[in-house]
């Protein structure tokens, strides 16, 4: 007979099976075994961060940059409550974050214990699977079913609740092949309209294509694939905002993003387009605005991967699904070879030039401009949430395949800061940037701790305009210029980055942008750069929220607020 | 004037454990839509739970949501109908007042509706009834002039028809085979 383990162990041997070197996490109370076990994996490197939350969106920024599971562990309670936010984010982005909880011991379940929270109650409608530990014996099963579920198909978050006595539990090390039958699940919706043909033939008889790429094309690989496709057909290329950086920006057939924050030439091409090529996107509501005046005359052809997304959000012609990139090749390799020549001349018609003007000339372009030349190839960058994140995903210029990370579908503030630590541990000698209005870097700060701690050297830029700048743009544009808790104060920024032992950099003037970048980036720990930018500046254009993709608003409303 | 919507029947067989149903319920909640009948049971298979939701929407949603419940984790099956491609039928316990003036009037109501008597008490007799939805409604309605003490109604169960459609039941003589076989006002 081999040697009795603890669950506490198992768990962390578990770990180890699958290819886990890296947790981010919290300890507490009803996770005490599994903290106790972990010092006896020492292939398992553990980040404590300062804030659980902080702990889900770095195991999230993992996930999303190197496309394994990211880990992270909290115990029962008000640990397990604290990664909410982070799953709901990852369950939106489809990034597979491994949760682990600790819950009380059985029996005490139900009886509103200390730190007893029903987290998989909780979690249920925010995450892809959670599951409950009730015994030793499921253990190693579940967490492989759950490994699995995170990653398999259209990947998400899991959570593992695991009470204290489980932990405790004593089992020998189930063997691997014990593994629970997987997942048995239905047969993919057959009947769905049209076919690898059809698609070709709309594509060929098109005179207006567009091709758009979402998500799913990072998540799939398929970059190259897109790539022969757009080149094949010479379809324009749309990038959703978690579809930047899945095509090169500087492609000449790269337009830019769409939707509520889209350029007015990308939004009107869709709204002209006969054809659109959806690749991994969902056609949300931040890239469709109305639905019923979205792309008019166009025909959609939907690759999709997830079949429950096929005519979820609007009516298609066309579904493929399954992998984006094993349908973009096969898609390349039917389509005839074809130009749009006449109609990318049509689109470059469409082109406005922006004329705003920015405080010190720190318009948001010099801003990024400066950070992309001075961190130079390989960097990451990865976006909060605001004006500043339609900013850096519009005017950055992303080259490479996933360097742009950003929360998307739950568009959630203080992400940046802990995704991108996480980032820098699936990427730990390329450069990464966390940038954040003021509003999201007060939100979870606090990580800087962690990153001093661990020697985490990302890069923190602040675009401190002294507001909740996207909220204070809707107040003035919607609600009559009513500045209704808007007003952010911030702490001194060099004297925090001081109070934390980093270097620190304040810029207010173009002039001092590229010096500050270039000082900030050969420091071997974390950086701290703030940017004072123009306090009302706003971006443009803007669909107004349930308008149509053809009515942008492209200047401030004239005028103050008359009550 | 709109077109009513379609009565659907989804049917999903899920893994037996209340997480699974939980997950279930929480996607037809979260789009709030219409059920009016939800019925569980154990599936042909051991370990499986067999759910039955009837419910009136328009074609998107419910396909939307058919389409839910094929993503989720632990559902093995999901099929979609209109309802008149599946046979429903509910089961009901009815607890039902009788008094010896009553009785032979009660008698005659329940022989018209099949309906059997399980229990006799001396103030109340326990009714057991099979039937389509509105044929429930119409031996409840029967009954109320005797005073009902206690329903318990199982929600609509329903097994797909075969595809290929078998004379329709108007032609053939003595009406539809399924029980009730008396016609019912509707
Ligand atoms: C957690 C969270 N709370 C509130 C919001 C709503 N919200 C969206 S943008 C925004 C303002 C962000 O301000 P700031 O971080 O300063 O960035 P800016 O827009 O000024 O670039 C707010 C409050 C949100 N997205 N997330």
């Amino acid at each position: 007979m081999s040697e009795l383990l603890s669950g506490a162990h198992i768990m962390c041997r578990l770990l180890e099976e699958q290819g886990v070197d890296l947790v981010f996490g919290y300890p507490g109370g009803a996770i005490m075994p599994f903290y106790h076990a972990l010092p006896e994996s020492p292939r398992i490197r553990h980040i404590l961060v300062r804030h659980e939350q902080a702990a889900a969106h770095a195991a999230d920024g993992y996930a999303r940059s190197s496309g394994r599971p990211g880990v992270c562990v909290a115990t029962s309670g008000p640990g397990a409550t604290n990664l909410i936010t982070g799953l709901a984010t990852a369950q939106m982005d489809s990034s597979p974050v491994v949760a682990i909880t600790g819950q009380v011991p059985r029996a005490m379940i139900g009886r509103d214990a200390f730190q007893e929270t029903d987290v998989i109650g909780i979690s249920l409608p925010i995450t892809k699977y959670s599951v409950a530990i009730d015994d030793i014996t499921e253990l190693a099963d579940k967490v492989r079913t759950a490994f699995h579920v995170a990653t398999e198909g259209r990947p998400g978050p899991v959570l593992i609740d695991v009470p204290k006595d489980v932990q405790n539990q004593k089992l020998e090390w189930p063997d691997p092949a014990t593994g629970r039958e997987l997942l048995r699940r239905p047969a993919l919706e057959r009947g769905l309209p049209g076919n690898l043909e059809a698609a070709v033939r709309l594509i060929a008889e098109a005179r207006r294509p567009l091709l758009m790429v979402g998500h799913g094309v990072i998540l799939a690989n398929a970059y190259d694939a897109v790539l022969g496709l757009a080149e094949k057909t010479g379809m324009p290329v749309i990038t959703t905002l978690l579809g930047i950086s899945g095509f090169p920006e500087r492609h000449p057939l790269h337009l830019g993003l769409p939707g509520m924050h889209g350029e007015v030439h990308v939004n009107r091409a869709i709204q002209h387009a006969d054809v659109i090529v959806g690749i991994g996107l969902r056609f949300d509501d931040r890239v469709t605005g109305n639905t019923a005046g979205f792309a008019p005359q166009a025909k959609i052809i939907h690759i999709d991967l997830d079949p429950s997304e096929i005519g979820k959000n609007i009516p298609v012609a066309v579904a493929l699904v399954g992998d984006a990139r094993e349908l973009a090749l096969q898609l390349t390799a039917a389509v005839g070879r074809r130009e749009c020549e006449a109609w990318r001349e049509e689109i470059r018609g469409f082109m406005r030039p922006r004329h705003e003007q920015y405080r010190g000339d720190m318009a948001p372009e010099a801003i990024l401009a400066a950070i992309r030349e001075g961190s130079g190839p390989g960097t990451t960058v990865v976006s909060d949430v605001g004006q500043h994140q339609m900013w850096v995903a519009k005017l950055y210029g992303y080259q490479e395949p996933n360097s742009h990370i950003s929360s998307g579908g739950l568009g959630t503030m203080g992400f940046a800061v802990p995704a991108a630590m996480g980032v820098h541990f699936a990427r730990p000698d390329r450069p990464v940037w966390a940038i954040s209005g003021d509003g999201g870097f007060q939100m979870n700060m606090q990580e800087i701790a962690t990153m001093v701690q661990e020697a985490i050297p990302v890069k923190m830029a602040i675009f401190n305009n002294g507001y909740l700048g996207m909220v204070r743009q809707w107040q003035q544009f919607f609600h009559g210029r009513r500045y209704s808790a808007t007003p952010i104060w911030s702490p001194d920024y060099l004297k925090l980055a001081e109070a934390y032992g980093i270097a620190g950099y304040r810029v207010d003037h173009a002039a001092q942008l590229d010096g500050a970048i270039a000082s900030a980036m050969p420091e071997p720990g974390p950086a701290l750069v703030e940017f004072l930018i123009e306090q009302e500046a706003n971006v443009f254009p803007m669909i107004p929220p349930g308008g149509s993709l053809s009515e942008p608003i492209e200047a401030a409303p004239a005028g103050a607020f008359t009550p | 004037m709109s077109i009513p919507e379609p009565t659907w029947v989804v049917t999903a067989v899920l893994a037996d454990d209340l997480l699974a149903l939980n997950r279930a319920m929480s996607i037809v909640r979260r789009r709030n839509l219409p059920v009016t009948s939800l019925a569980l049971g154990p599936a042909a298979r051991a370990g499986q739970l067999r759910l039955t939701v009837v419910l009136t929407a328009d074609q998107a949603a419910v396909v939307r949501m058919a389409n839910q419940f094929r993503k989720m984790v632990d559902v093995i099956e999901v099929s979609l109908a209109r309802e008149e491609e599946c046979l429903g039928r509910e089961h009901a316990l009815v607890r039902v007042r009788v008094t010896p003036t009553t009785l032979a009037a009660l008698l005659d109501v329940l022989a018209l509706y099949q309906a059997t008597v399980l229990e006799e008490c001396p103030t109340d007799l326990i009714v057991e009834a099979t039937g389509s939805g509105p044929f429930m409604t119409s031996l409840l309605r029967a009954l109320e002039s005797f005073e009902v003490l206690e329903v318990s109604r199982g929600g609509v169960l329903a097994v797909s028809r075969s595809p290929v459609p078998v004379a329709p039941a108007a032609t053939r003589p003595g009406g539809s085979l399924s029980r009730p076989a008396r016609a019912i006002p509707a």
